[in-house]
């Protein structure tokens, strides 16, 4: 560290470094006055990734052009390397210098959020032990990174455009999952909630990528006298643009070739019965207690079915449909394969069960359908509301006495439509469908068919592209109502709202039977580790019981978001007052969802009394 | 082309001695054996410097051939191959940072802050100097016509390079390098950068290593000289003795064997066809020499320069 030299950095750059903590200070001030806003996310260190990963990446890409882009651009040094000063100590102070103007920011948002979270939860200092682990690093291995890419000089546009090209490669083309490796792991969805483990195996690798980054930077400056970091300050030749321009040419064409290599074929189903759709088919495979003929006939209305949906949306390809009978599943439970080597939506369901719903099927084939057609960009939470509902809406467009008895039901409690997982959780997939279908119909009725069509084709069928571009791009709600001259998203909240309020005074009595069951569940030591869960559903006297209910339960791995139905173990229990217990351990320290849950015939589907996300203590 | 073999000559003794500051100066600066290479270039070759405490110095050489390369090293910017560097008794194979603090440089390219003014460029360097004088750095800035407050990018060429030249002598270093530090100055500033470095020297006793290509203005100001070519040293000392040492010799026949004492500087076809040796021998030597009187011309420092630093004409 060289004092004289610092007092030079500080003068030549407090400008700008006041500039980018005042603009750090705007930042934690908008989010701090937004708090609430943010408060669904469910941890207020939520916040802190957004510091994050701005310091890691453009905080880290503009010290390093203040400190070593300019250094070797103005080849000032040269009039540092004739002082008496070593490289290495002029390198060091620089690291040094970057490495305090980006923590220093940091530290104070994690400061300000500790204090702010202090006042309502009990932060260990394990905790934010963690979180500045966590946030620290990929500020680090950002800086080392671009402190590196400024001593390659002209070479460093390049190297981010190739690094760029490489990311999208590899992310796109391999099997590399990127958001689940090294600082893209510290960063992820359990940033702001894992409190004990420190994940060792995310944070070795960035570390010694630091160091191996931060070693090549002391090479190169070192490295015949700093020759060479001075040859690459110097401006790229003619020769070498067009040499660059080449490499990035071939590059892409590399890549397009392995993207045209790796698509795969639609899946085959041999032996099914078949109907075309566009260019592409639904098959439908017979089993036991569901013969050809069943199938065939099924493979005919769903073919009919996706084609009225694909016109209907503009959808111009459809994937390859399969669906396959299995008797292990629930009649209510549809499951979807994971594919390997083909492409295409691949379903499970007990065809052959007395109970089986087809237009809950088709609800849900449809919403795969749409999910695989736009490449998964329709789940956007704040988005998967009209996703249900428009799939749900066009399966039962002739059972709206149906929907509106079931949108009832599942509006007894208010919900959020921008969190509507928890909603989907809340009330399973049929009610939520309901409920969604339910708000759907009213934006039908407020923009008029034509309208309706546009913005349905625009949400679900036109995705603008899949990752942060897509996302960018991606047309709102809200902006789409505003060009069709519709009402704000609140306005239909509203109306959608009183359309539940009016299916709830339609249909008071399944309202009634259901606001008298109280479902119970009850954690009861049997060692210092390990408990058991009883759960009983009571009826108010007077009224009628359930002839059975159902708890679902389901291990929760670190993090898990959304549980699928068929993920759900089930236990079917005759209510009594001593209650009943579930037939196995629960350990502490492992997290659960349970769900109790009454069929009604009515409805002509599960209507679920409680959902709980519970942690064993 | 022969070259100076070692011992360099010495002076004859019926010459008067040039103006050197003392009779037995103390050796600030001693080099052995610098090399450097570029890749397979040897930018410098075994080069043998000498500097006396007091003199100025003058480091003579075409374009590329290895001067600033050198002071480079000298300056510890760049690390030579082989070689070592006794700067003032300490003997190393790189210059450090204590040991430049002893040393003042001005580079042929003044490369400062574009938006450090000169009193803030000076406050900057000081910081890395203990023996830091700011009222001489002021001073000096004064008497070189710097203005104070003007930030760099707006100093024109000469300027800058007074600005280099104080910021060099500011903290009263005994060995002053310079590199080329009147390339591209107009001869009025080219003229007024050598009188104050004179002038300094004199009034302070410093030691100036002064590398050019210029012969003139190393005429001017150095003591003493070396003549440096494709990376080696080919002359090394006074003035007067190169002078003395070096003369053309008109030949009529093919070159035959030297007669003792003398080495071939350069050969040379003149424009009539006739050839031309240019050697070098002590100046005694050539007080006894075998040639004709009327075929043994004197040559200019610039001639003498030139027949160092080109090649020999085909025979």
């Amino acid at each position: 560290m060289s004092r004289a030299l610092l007092l030079k950095e500080w003068r030549e750059h407090r400008g700008s470094w006041l500039l980018l903590n005042l603009l750090f200070g705007i930042l934690l001030l908008l989010m701090l006055v937004t708090e609430e806003h943010h408060a669904e996310k469910g941890s207020p260190f939520e916040l802190l990734r957004v510091p994050t990963l701005l310091l890691c990446s453009v905080g880290a890409l503009f010290a390093a052009h203040r400190l070593v882009v300019r250094e070797y651009g103005q080849r000032t040094q040269l009039f540092l390397a004739a002082l008496p000063l070593s490289r290495t100590r002029i390198l060091v102070t620089k690291l040094v210098l970057g490495v305090a103007v980006l923590l220093l920011p940091l530290a104070l948002s994690l400061l300000v959020l500790w204090s702010r979270a202090r006042e309502h939860e009990e932060v260990s200092a394990r905790f934010v032990l963690l979180l500045a682990l966590r946030a620290g690093t990929p500020v680090l291995l950002g800086w080392s990174f671009f402190a590196l890419a400024g001593l390659l000089g002209r070479y460093r546009n390049p190297l981010y455009i190739f690094l760029v090209i490489a990311a999208f490669a590899a992310d796109h083309l391999t099997e590399l999952d990127l958001s689940k490796t090294g600082p893209f792991a510290l960063l992820g969805a359990d940033f702001a909630f894992e409190r004990h483990r420190i994940p060792w195996d995310d944070l070795f690798p960035c570390w010694a990528l630091t160091a191996a980054v931060g070693a090549l930077c002391f090479g190169l400056v070192l490295y015949r006298d700093g020759t060479l970091a001075e040859l690459f300050s110097q401006r790229m030749s003619h020769r070498e643009k067009v040499f660059i321009a080449c490499v990035m040419v071939g590059l892409f064409t590399v890549i397009s070739m392995m993207d045209e290599a790796k698509k795969r074929q639609p899946f085959a189903l041999h032996e099914a019965e078949k109907a075309g759709v566009k260019e592409s088919a639904v098959q439908v495979a017979s089993g036991v207690g569901f013969p050809r003929e069943q199938a065939r006939r099924m493979a005919e209305r769903l073919a009919e079915d996706l084609l009225a949906l694909s016109d209907y949306l503009g959808l111009e390809r459809l994937p390859a449909v399969a669906v396959l009978p299995i008797r292990e599943l629930d009649a209510d439970v549809f499951q979807r394969a994971k594919l390997e080597k083909a492409d295409g939506v691949v379903v499970r369901a007990n065809l052959a069960a007395p109970d089986f719903d087809p237009r809950a099927f088709e609800a849900f084939l449809f919403r795969e359908v749409l999910i695989e057609a736009s490449e998964g960009v329709v789940l956007r939470e704040e988005r998967q509301w009209l996703l249900d509902g428009f799939t749900t809406w066009w399966a039962h467009r002739d059972e709206e006495e149906r929907l509106s008895m079931r949108a009832a039901v599942a509006s007894r409690e208010d919900f959020d439509s921008r969190g509507w997982l928890t909603t989907r959780e809340r009330l399973g997939p049929c009610l939520s469908g309901a409920l969604a279908a339910r708000g759907v119909q009213v934006l039908h009725e407020q923009l008029g068919e034509q309208s309706f069509r546009a913005v349905m084709r625009r949400i679900l069928a036109g995705p603008p592209g899949t990752g942060l571009w897509g996302l960018w791009n991606e047309p709102r709600l809200a902006s789409l109502l505003r060009e069709r001259g519709g009402s704000s998203e609140d306005e239909l909240a509203r109306l959608w709202r009183e359309a539940l309020r009016g299916d709830r005074e339609t249909h008071p009595k399944e309202l009634e039977r259901l606001a008298g069951m109280r479902p119970a569940l009850t954690l009861v030591a049997e060692s210092a580790e390990t408990f058991r869960l009883e759960h009983t559903l009571q009826t108010e006297e007077g009224r009628e019981h359930p002839a059975r209910y159902a708890l679902l339960h389901h291990e929760l791995k670190p993090f898990e978001h959304e549980v699928a139905p068929h993920e759900l173990s089930r236990q079917d229990t005759v209510p009594s007052p001593g209650g009943a217990r579930l037939p196995r351990g629960l350990a502490r320290g492992d997290r659960w969802l349970f769900v109790v849950q009454v069929e009604s015939e009515t409805l002509g589907c599960p209507i679920r009394l409680l959902a709980e996300r519970r942690e064993i203590r | 082309m022969s070259e100076v073999s070692e011992p360099l000559p010495t002076p004859p003794p019926d010459v008067p001695p040039p103006p050197e500051p003392t009779p037995e100066p103390e050796v600030i600066l001693r080099t052995q054996g610098l090399t450097r290479a570029f890749h397979e270039v040897k930018a410098v070759d075994g080069v043998d410097l000498e500097l006396r405490r007091g003199e100025v110095y003058g480091f003579l050489g075409r374009n590329g051939a290895g001067k600033t390369t050198t002071l480079r090293m000298l300056m510890g910017i760049l690390r030579p191959d082989q070689g070592d560097i006794e700067l003032m008794g300490q003997r190393v194979r790189r210059v450090r940072a204590a040991q430049k603090q002893q040393l003042g440089y001005v580079s042929q390219e003044q490369v400062f802050y574009p938006w450090m003014t000169a009193l803030e460029l000076g406050r900057f360097v000081s910081g890395f100097y203990p023996h830091w004088d700011d009222a001489r750095f002021q001073r000096l800035l004064r008497v070189l016509d710097v203005p104070k407050d003007r930030k760099s990018a707006q100093l024109s060429g000469g300027t800058r390079m007074k600005l280099g030249l104080a910021l060099a002598l500011a903290h009263r270093p005994p060995l002053l390098i310079l590199d080329e530090p009147t390339a591209g100055l107009d001869p009025v500033a080219r003229r007024e950068f050598l009188d104050i470095l004179r002038e300094q020297v004199r009034r302070e006793g410093q030691t100036a290593l002064f590398s050019s290509h210029l012969v003139g203005e190393v005429e001017e100001v150095a003591h003493r000289i070396g003549i440096l070519h494709d990376g080696r040293l080919r002359f090394q000392g006074s003035l007067d003795t190169l002078r003395q040492s070096v003369r053309r010799v008109v030949r009529e026949s093919p070159p035959e064997p030297l007669p003792h004492g003398f080495s071939l500087v350069r050969r040379e076809r003149l424009p009539d066809g006739r050839l031309a040796l240019v050697l070098f021998g002590a100046p005694a030597d050539w007080t006894t020499h075998p040639f004709a009187p009327e075929a043994v011309e004197a040559l200019s420092l610039e001639n003498i320069f030139l027949a160092y630093a080109r090649r020999s004409d085909e025979t």
